[in-house]
């Protein structure tokens, strides 16, 4: 399976006080699924990093910061950030957004997702998205893709 | 060969084989010229990127079209 991972699921991976830390470390360590996110989650997540450290949760700010960096690093990393067309990705989630009402980045992430990654799947292969969003989740199912 | 592309190519004969799907999925992800590298943290220096994308930009089309055609190839 090839999955993307939105970066509420991600942000989980690294604030282990979240609910569902310890089923996103799980995902993160499963090899049998390539994982794919956008280039906003390097950004997102450690927005999320930072303000959990600034609001005295159990984390340890560059620590965290440096585990997001090395898991996004091509070759070691365990998650890779896909680019595609800006335009087109941006027309997507336009239409995402007008027809479900979701927020700007959660259909951005969904727009990349539904472009890219049946771009990387195999024939037949079963297409993944994770996110700890109701809302977003669904209209990752309705393209077509499978809750992770 | 270039560093990256070599180990890129490696990976994916060793995922094919490992059916390792994340290896293999990044050689086409690379290929198609949609894989993020930031350059703040980087796994090779710059002029091993810079002449890995070129060398890359030729290979493309022959992988995209083995990793579509049939993986029993062995690639």
């Amino acid at each position: 399976m090839i999955a993307y991972v939105d970066s509420s699921l991600l942000t989980r991976a690294y604030l282990r006080d979240e609910d569902g830390s310890e089923e996103a470390r799980r995902l993160l360590a499963d090899r049998s699924i390539a994982k794919y996110t956008g280039r906003w989650t390097r950004i997102e997540v450690s927005g999320a990093i930072v303000r959990a450290a600034r609001g005295r949760r159990p984390v340890d700010r560059q620590e965290a910061l440096a585990d997001l960096d090395n898991d996004l690093r091509v070759g070691t990393g365990r998650i890779r950030v896909l680019v595609t067309d800006d335009a087109e990705v941006e027309a997507k989630a336009l239409a995402i957004a007008r027809e479900h009402g979701l927020r700007a980045l959660d259909a951005l992430h969904v727009a990349l997702a539904a472009i890219a990654i049946p771009k990387l799947a195999d024939k037949g292969e079963p297409i993944g998205f994770a996110s700890r969003d109701g809302d977003q989740a669904t209209v990752a199912e309705s393209l077509g893709f499978a809750a992770v | 060969m270039n560093a990256w592309v070599t180990s890129l190519l490696d990976a994916t004969a060793d995922a094919d084989v490992a059916e390792d799907r994340q290896a293999r999925a990044d050689a086409k992800a690379a290929a198609l010229g949609m894989l993020v590298i930031y350059d703040d943290i980087p796994e090779y220096d710059e002029e091993t990127l810079r002449r890995g994308r070129k060398v890359l930009e030729e290979l493309a089309p022959e992988i995209v079209r083995i990793l579509e055609e049939d993986r029993s190839t062995g690639l």
